[in-house]
Order: structure tokens, then sequence, then C-alpha cells
């Protein structure tokens, strides 16, 4: 009895979770809600230099591009500067870009504005903040022969790196590219992966280890 | 800024890479939260079921054989005297073996019965109504039984019902279970 007892209130949940959902559907219906555009129509958008471009972007990868840059700066107001900066830098670069993948392109824009705040704002001081940690991580494998200034490296870099992970497993390169891309916090891909935090922490050590010997095969350490 | 390189340098990493990571991060947890809770769902439902269905069960035994859809002669000893009245015997007992995982409830009209532990043979009860947990043998006895009569033994509020009538064709007393 005690059984059937529990398989009602399971059962009743479900329900009740199916209803909300339905009810959800219907009002966003009832308020002629939009689906979001495709990707290919916003960039068309942007080349037709129709303002509606930058609504449509906001719509959405507003919470996308918030997300990344509030992991790097922290600071909420700073972090919606940043997502401003990156409408208007999607807004200069396309045309003559014409990117393939809207998503990765403004990941891209957002983080690298958002390096840029964050270096400026911690030049002299050394903070103790989240993304300063996963910095901290990065220590085993940066390499000494390159310099931040000279682009052209640094991007060859990237792809050496794109190398390595397109060889390691779904979940580690996942893993790895959620720290340091998107610089979420160890807690966030513990929840998210449904792994525990010492076992990210451990796949994270392990892939930086394997990355560094890769690096050192493609001739990016001093001898 | 510690480590720029790096951090530059993962800004540069392949966009099909950035965009399957998120991906990831989006869908999965989600779907597998709904699939496993179904699957629970369903399972529970199930097993559920199963229990339920067999601790209801109750098998009844007569002369070691289950009784099901057909009818079973009732063993009566032969009459002492070769006189053809008393091929109607005085008494009728009728030996039940009950099985059964939940409570039983036993009921005779105008009959009695004694109701005996299968586990100890302990005599537990001795009357017209028994309430037991347990499988029991059960000594249904019918006194001066009329052929023109049908016994009834009810079981659990006729969930089960046991009818002892005499065959006039068979020339027998027979039990039938419904």
């Amino acid at each position: 009895m005690a059984l059937l007892e529990v398989a009602k209130i399971i059962f009743i949940n479900l329900c009740n979770q199916t209803q909300k959902k339905l009810s959800i559907t219907v009002m966003a219906l009832l308020r002629k809600e939009k689906t979001p555009m495709d990707d290919k129509e916003i960039v068309k958008m942007y080349w037709q230099r129709n303002e509606e471009a930058i609504r449509e972007t906001a719509d959405k990868y507003g919470a996308y591009c918030r997300k990344i840059s509030q992991n790097i700066l922290s600071d909420v107001s700073d972090s919606e500067e940043n997502v401003n900066d990156t409408y208007m830098q999607a807004w200069l670069s396309i045309p003559p870009h014409r990117p393939d993948s809207l998503m990765a392109f403004l990941g891209k824009l957002a983080r690298n504005l958002a390096l840029n705040r964050y270096k400026a704002a911690h030049a002299k001081k050394r903070f103790a903040d989240q993304f300063a940690v996963s910095l901290d991580e990065l220590s085993d494998c940066t390499p000494s022969k390159i310099t931040v200034e000279n682009e052209t490296e640094v991007a060859e870099l990237g792809k050496s790196i794109s190398r390595f992970l397109y060889s390691q497993k779904e979940d580690i390169r996942n893993v790895f590219i959620c720290r340091y891309f998107y610089c979420d916090s160890i807690e966030e891909i513990s929840s998210r992966f449904g792994y525990s935090q010492s076992k990210i922490k451990s796949m994270l050590m392990r892939t930086r280890i394997r990355l560094k010997s890769h690096l050192k095969k493609e001739g990016y350490y001093e001898e | 800024m510690k480590n720029e390189v790096f951090a530059r340098a993962m800004t540069e990493i392949d966009e099909e890479l950035i965009v399957s990571a998120h991906k990831d991060i989006v869908q999965r947890p989600k779907r597998k939260k709904w699939i496993f809770a179904v699957a629970a769902c369903f399972i529970l439902i199930c097993a559920s079921a199963l229990y339920l269905k067999n601790s209801n069960r109750i098998e009844i035994l007569v002369y070691g054989n289950t009784i099901a859809d057909q009818s079973v002669a009732v063993d009566i000893p032969a009459p002492l005297s070769s006189d053809l009245r008393y091929t109607i015997p005085d008494v009728i007992t009728v030996p039940l073996e009950i099985q059964t995982e939940r409570r039983l409830n036993i009921e005779a009209d105008d009959t009695t019965i004694e109701v005996y532990s299968l586990k100890t043979d302990k005599l537990l009860y001795e009357g017209q109504v028994c309430e037991t947990k347990e499988s029991v043998t059960v000594l249904w006895t019918i006194e001066a039984p009329n052929p023109n009569q049908t016994y009834q033994l009810r079981l659990n509020d006729d969930a089960v019902l046991l009818l002892l009538s005499y065959d006039k064709d068979a020339d027998n007393w027979i039990l039938n279970k419904q």
C-alpha cells in the first residue's frame, strides 16, 4: 500500500509539471511571444545594416553573453557594459565577417572584451576572484615562447589547443572548455555534468598535464 | 594579467568546440532528469501492481489439489449400512487448505468451520466467522446436509466463494469455486 501511495505522489507531481509547462506554453502563445530568429536571418540583418539585428541578438544571446562576461568580471554593472560593448563590436564586425556560428562569434567577442576590461582593472593588483583562480591553474601549461602582442602566434596556439581538445573524450573536452573558455566555477561544472567537485578538479589537472605534453611536442616550450 | 597568452588563445579555439560544450550544458541535465523520473514512475507502478496482484492471491486446495474452474467431488465416507436411505450422510466435513499472504476473512452461513494454522496445526478458531493473517487448514462442517440446498463459504467479503451442492446426476456432493 505504501508503494502505491508513493507511485501516486510521483505520478501526480509529473502531471503537475506537465500541466505547468503546458500553461507556460499557452501563456507565451497568448502573449504572442516570438520564437528566436534563425542565426542566418540575424546575420543577414547585420549585412543589411538593419538595427533590429541588435535587438534580435540581445533576445537570443543576451543571457549567454552576460554569463560569459559575469564569469570573468564578477561585477554586474561591468558585465552589463561588456555585453553592450559586445553588441557594438558585433555591429562593427558584421560585415565584413559572416560568421557560421553567431553564438560562438559573440562568445569570443564577449570573452575578449571581458579579458581587456579585466586586464585594465587588475593591472597593478592581484585579485582572488573566480577568474583569477582559473588563470592560476593555467600556469601548468602556458607556453613561454609566445607573447600576447603577437596575435598570429596566439591564434596558432588556439588552433593547437583545438587539435588537442578534439583528441580528448567528449566529457573531458566539454569540462575543459566550460572551465577555461566559459570560466564557469568548479561548483557549476560539477552540478551540470553530475560529477563531484573533486572529480572535476582531477579531470582538469590531468587534462592540463596532457595539454602541456601536446604543446611540448608542437614546440611551444623553450628547451 | 597572469597567463594572458593562454587565456587569449582559448578565445581562438574552434567554434564547433565552443558550441558543442554549451549545448551539452543546456540540454543534457533536463533530458536525463525527465527520462529517469518517467522510468522510475513506470517501474514503481509495475512493481506495485505486481505486489498487489500477488498479495491478493488466495489459493484453495482440497485433497491436495488446487480448486480451479472445474467442480471437485467431495469425498463422503460410505454408509455403514447398505440401506439406500442412508446415502445422504448426517455430517459432511470438507477439508480445505487455504494459502494466502494477506488478511483472510472466512464466513460460513448455517455451517461451522474449524480453522487450524497450516504451519503449527494449532486450532485457531471454531465457529462461523473467522479472521486470520496466515495460511490455514479449514474443516468446513455441514450438519444434516440438505441435497436441495447450496451451502456457501465466503472468503474476504465474497472475493472468493466456495459452493457445496448435491449433484443428482453424479449422485455426489460437489464443490465449486467462484
